[in-house]
């Protein structure tokens, strides 16, 4: 089946038009300067192309009026210095668009993804990182193909229609009239843009959306895909995804090419009514052919510009669907929190905390748990039983509903984030290397570290010998599209990232699930390391890492069912002791 | 060794792998929009003429009846014109979908790939570049109908005056001479330009990958900083093709104007000596005028063709990929052979790999402890055929692997990756119809209870690594190969539910194929028939889990 689009509420909020466009212009406002001088050149431009048409007419009537070849140089002159003057401004002023137009979207793409990174997590897994994927790629692609293109030429349309019609009435004011009589149709078809498209563009835009899911599922499970032969099926879904993305396409094309019929029938009646006017003066002797002729040329050059005008609110609707993608993102809020007083020890308190995923139900219920400065705390439970969820709120990476999370006395939720993770790391269940080189991977965790503290790092995570081996070394592309690493190796990676980060508290969440037997005890001598003299709450798979633990905490559907030292709960006949002897069933 | 395509892909190829199926489509746009062209051309003549005719005569009705003949000619202009739109997206996003599908079947071959990219680079190359492919069909329009109006604008000057038809034609000819010329830099630039926004694009889509990582971390600001300086490399690789592009602009655009300045002075003289009338002085202007456009179209298609053909490069380079392994395409496409649900390993040797024999029997369970991590990738890739062992080679069902097609190994050996995605899909895609048993197998009854809820699985992106875990192995079990090859099943569960799998696992297992487990847990090697310790690259212990702990390598290994 075709995954439906997601449902409504899955999804990141979008923003209103009107908060779309207040960004865009904030986005704009630093940049003033830069907007007005390139308004004034595209103006300079669009001024020199008017001198155009009543020179021409000019030499329409030398010829009508039989002059000497003299009487042509002034106004060739004038029409080759506007051609000139036109070409460089024009060229000019089409550079300093570009120039500023990318320095604001830059700005604006950067502020979105800055944003994005910045989301309360508990928004991106409700939606899942497909939509946040798509936004700061596909969306970010409309609006830069749009302030690229449609914003310079929507600036150079609106300018020429303008000044047009200023000339226009400098022949004589009812050849402006005349030109007018065009608007209603040319408002008509702008109103087909504005009213009938959006909710077109909004459809198509869903559509893609879904297709670009289908598609970072499909080439990004790449070897899953290949090992169980899901390839057909997988081709089949994108296929459908991208055929419903193209027949929405479609139907706007479809509906919208009418659109163009109101286009030309302003062309045709602007036209027309110029000529009649023509007549009309030319025969009552108060204009001369030359202007007749001067007046068509100038309407004439306004198909272009007015083609393009209504054709540009097209793409600019468009494009607004995605602002308002963009927008919804810087929507978010991020509680900005006032950092309070450091803590002063680096103790863990948990009060009695309670905790649910949206509207879900509480996945903890009232859980109290001390971590003493130094001490290290083993949190073990079938899968499910919230432990990765515990660790989360414990690192503060979720408001809890109920209950409070201090580090030293100081309740998480008062500390500013940034600070906050100065004291508390939690190292997930996930692992990720970052594209790019290890070092810069590795300096994620701290820009200003030198070559030889990254080496100590990852000395300590054990990695070493292999960064070691590596082609460039530190300098090696990791990560997707490059050297590729073992989930050991990756593990290891994110712990040399913990000791770079320093943090007094440390919380790692299923550190070696991923690294396979072989991998974990390796792993875990280097998390020893890692974790010397630090508070620590390990979610432990293996038994051996809660085995050599201070404390372990047994975790059952929310709730701690057990505390005590390993030896202790081992002996007794707790859910631990179950746990320990299964484990131990076969050893 | 790999093979090497006959033809390799090209930027040409890829756009005529894109339009094979709509050809027809995109000529038709050009022609539509080459007439809706050809009717623009005769709006200046008509008014040309009506101004000669009507105006200048100041007659109002006369006027009217060529205002009649405009109308005529422009139900004809809007038909072609509006028809164009309808059927250029029909061509257009056929065109995307075909090549776009192309992509991700050559990213799905089962032969794999030696080298990778990033799922966002590939993202980028599917979504993005197929879409400019797709825009070959504008390219095309523009350029043919920028050439025909360019042809027919230029016959109806010379019909109005054989000189102002030279004069245009000789214009023109600069033009086509030069636009190439200043096509070329410009070509370069947006080459660099579109690769510095692809990496942008990828560093965006990587960092939004690693968002928990970040989150985790704190260094969402950090992240954000590395990206600032590739989207600002992004910046300054746009501004300069931008550069390039305004002072091409500048010039076509001058160009046009010279031309109207050449014909207006020509048809001036010629008027005075009165071989023009002031009318044909007006169609000639305007005709002048109007041919800025096709030059300008003419030009832009320059442009267009770069960018096109830089995206068809990018996408041809994937499509020539090279292989990692061969298939062996049977001559007589006979059927897959139904084979023995054996495995072997013979003598295998490579980078880690030294002489490893390893004989899987009908219906066994071995289980698999590999000391060094090195060895271990490579037996993986090797039984994944990923990789082509460096001498020795892989027995499937007493056949060697080399003789048999990619198919049938497929079907035959399956090694799901440990760490395995999961998709947006319902409990039916994963495992089938009749995937009760493997989900009970995998205990994964209660987390497949709660995607029942929903339907979907959404990339499993809600389920802790256990439950994805659990789901995983679930779909490896209900796929039942003669031989199943887990790369550490159970890593990720506690050890009750890690016994209740080991059990589920031969239970489900046993009668059904041979199943090896890469694995260095009791609990699982514990229900294994067969364990086998690889040391240095070969076997040094075979023997049951409990016969080899009294080994003290094997011990070390499993049970500390």
């Amino acid at each position: 089946m075709t995954p439906p689009p997601a449902p409504e509420h899955r999804t990141l909020p979008v923003a209103s038009p009107r908060e779309a466009r207040r960004i865009l212009w904030r986005a704009l406002r630093p940049e003033r300067t830069g907007v007005a001088l390139a308004f004034l050149v595209l103006i300079l431009t669009v001024s020199a192309g008017l001198f155009i048409p009543p020179a021409l007419g000019r030499i329409v009537d030398v010829a009508e009026q039989g002059g000497t070849p003299a009487d042509l140089v002034g106004p060739l002159v004038v029409v080759t210095t506007a051609t000139v003057v036109q070409g460089i401004a024009g060229s000019g002023g089409w550079y300093l668009v570009i120039r500023v137009g990318e320095k604001v979207l830059a700005a604006l793409r950067e502020r979105v993804l800055t944003r994005a990174l910045r989301l309360p997590q508990a928004d991106v897994e409700r939606s899942g990182t497909g939509d946040l994927v798509s936004r700061v790629s596909n969306d970010v692609d409309q609006v830069s193909e749009a302030l690229r293109e449609a914003v310079p030429q929507l600036l150079w349309a609106s300018f020429t229609v303008v000044l047009t019609l200023v000339g226009l009435a400098a022949l004589d004011w009812r050849f402006a009239l005349a030109g007018l009589v065009s608007m209603p149709f040319y408002l008509w078809a702008a109103r087909g843009y504005t009213v009938v498209a959006p909710p077109l563009y909004a459809t198509e835009r869903q559509a893609e959306g879904t297709r670009s899911q289908s598609l970072v599922e499909s080439l990004g499970g790449v070897r899953t895909i290949q090992a169980l032969t899901l390839g057909p099926r997988h081709l089949r879904r994108t296929d459908r995804a991208s055929e419903v993305a193209r027949r929405t396409r479609i139907r706007t094309a479809d509906t919208t090419a009418w659109f163009f019929s109101r286009i030309h029938l302003g062309e045709l009646s602007g036209t027309g009514a110029v000529l009649l006017v023509g007549a009309l003066l030319v025969g009552e002797g108060s204009a001369s052919l030359g202007e007749a002729t001067a007046a068509a040329l100038y309407f004439i050059r306004l198909y272009d510009p007015i083609g393009a005008l209504v054709n540009l609110l097209d793409e600019a609707q468009s494009a607004t669907a995605s602002l308002r993608r963009l927008a919804g993102i810087l929507d978010v809020p991020v509680e900005s929190r006032a950092g309070t007083a450091a803590p002063a020890t680096t103790e863990l308190t948990i009060e009695g905390l309670r905790f649910g995923y949206a509207d879900g139900p509480d996945v903890l219920h009232g859980v109290s748990l001390v971590l003493r400065p130094g001490e290290q705390v083993a949190l073990v439970g079938s899968s499910g039983a919230g432990k990765t969820t515990l660790a989360a709120v414990a690192a503060g990476i979720h408001d809890p509903r109920e209950g409070v999370v201090r580090i030293g006395g100081v309740p998480v939720v008062s500390m500013d984030r940034d600070e906050l993770r100065r004291h508390v790391t939690l190292v997930t269940q996930e692992v990720h290397v970052f594209a790019g080189t290890l070092a810069q991977d590795l300096r994620l965790a701290r820009p200003d570290a030198a070559d030889a503290e990254l080496r100590t790092a990852l000395d300590l995570a054990g990695a070493l010998p292999w960064v070691d081996q590596l082609p460039d070394g530190l300098s090696t592309v990791v990560g997707e599209g490059g050297h590729e690493v073992t989930a050991v190796q990756a593990q290891q990676v994110a712990l040399a990232r913990l000791a770079l980060r320093d943090p007094a508290v440390a919380i790692l969440d299923e550190a070696s699930a991923e690294a396979g037997s072989a991998g974990a005890r390796l792993l875990e001598r280097s998390m020893t390391r890692v974790l010397a003299g630090r508070t620590a709450l390990l979610v432990a798979h293996r038994l051996t890492t809660a085995a050599t633990a201070d404390r372990v905490v047994v975790l059952e559907q929310g709730r701690v069912v057990e505390e005590g030292t390993p030896q202790e709960l081992a002996a007794g006949d707790g859910p631990y002791a179950a746990l320990w002897r299964a484990w131990n069933a076969a050893r | 060794m790999p093979r090497t395509p006959a033809s390799p892909h090209t930027a040409g190829s890829v756009v005529r792998l894109a339009f094979s199926r709509s050809r027809r489509g995109a000529i038709l746009t050009a022609v539509l929009v080459s007439v809706h062209q050809i009717c623009e051309a005769s709006t200046p003549v008509i008014v040309g003429l009506a101004l000669d005719d009507a105006v200048a005569a100041g007659s109002v009705s006369r006027t009217w009846a060529w205002l009649a003949l405009l109308a005529g000619v422009y139900v004809v202009l809007s038909l072609c014109g509006n028809g164009a739109g309808p059927v250029g997206v029909r061509a257009a996003t056929r065109a995307e979908h075909d090549v776009r599908q192309a992509v991700v079947a050559r990213v799905l071959d089962p032969r794999g790939a030696r080298h990778h990219r990033s799922t966002g680079e590939r993202l980028s190359i599917a979504s993005s570049d197929a879409a400019q492919v797709g825009r070959a069909v504008d390219t095309l329009a523009v350029g043919t109908s920028g050439a025909v109006a360019l042809v027919v604008a230029t016959a109806a000057l010379f019909l109005t005056s054989p000189t102002l038809g030279l004069v245009a034609v000789a214009s023109v000819a600069v033009v086509v001479f030069l636009a190439p010329l200043l096509a070329r830099p410009l070509q370069a630039r947006s080459a660099l330009q579109q690769e510095a926004a692809a990496r942008s694009a990828a560093v965006a889509v990587d960092m939004v990958s690693g968002l928990r990582v970040l989150g985790g971390l704190g260094a969402q600001g950090h992240a954000a900083d590395r990206y600032r300086e590739v989207s600002q490399a992004s910046r300054r690789a746009r501004v300069r093709a931008g550069a390039a592009e305004s002072v091409f602009d500048g010039i076509t655009r001058t160009i046009g104007g010279f031309l109207l300045v050449a014909v207006a002075a020509v048809g001036a003289l010629l008027a005075l000596r009165g071989e023009l009338t002031p009318g044909q002085l007006v169609a000639g202007v305007g005709l002048a005028q109007f041919l800025v456009g096709p030059v300008q179209r003419l030009a832009a298609t320059g442009a267009l063709i770069a960018s096109v053909r830089a995206s068809a490069g990018r996408i041809a380079e994937v499509l020539n990929t090279p292989f990692a392994v061969t298939d062996t395409v049977h001559a007589d496409g006979s059927r897959p052979h139904r084979l023995p649900a054996t495995v072997e390993a013979v003598d295998l040797r490579g980078e880690h790999l030294d002489g490893l024999d390893l004989q899987v029997g009908p219906g066994q369970l071995v289980g698999v402890v590999v000391e060094d991590l090195g060895a271990r990738t490579e037996l993986l890739d090797v039984l994944a055929r990923r990789r082509v062992p460096g001498a020795g080679q892989l027995v499937v069902g007493g056949r060697p692997a080399g003789e048999l097609s990619l198919a049938e190994l497929m079907a035959h050996l399956v090694v799901p990756p440990h760490e395995a995605s999961l998709f947006t899909e319902s409990l039916t895609d994963l495992v089938g119809t009749d995937g009760e048993a493997a989900l009970a197998a995998a205990q994964a009854g209660p987390v497949a209870g709660r995607v029942a809820d929903d339907g979907l699985l959404h990339g499993g992106q809600n389920l802790s690594g256990g439950q994805r875990q659990r789901l995983c192995l679930a779909r490896a079990l209900a796929a039942d190969p003669p031989v199943l090859v887990l790369d550490d099943p159970t890593s990720a569960l506690d050890p009750v539910t890690e016994t209740a799998v080991a059990t589920g696992l031969r239970r489900l297992r046993s009668g059904r194929g041979s199943t090896v487990l890469l694995t260095a847990s009791p609990t699982l090697l514990s229900v294994a028939d067969q364990v086998v310790l690889i040391r240095e690259g070969r076997v040094v212990l075979r023997g049951t889990h409990v016969e080899c702990c009294a080994d003290d390598r094997y011990a070390a290994a499993v049970l500390t």
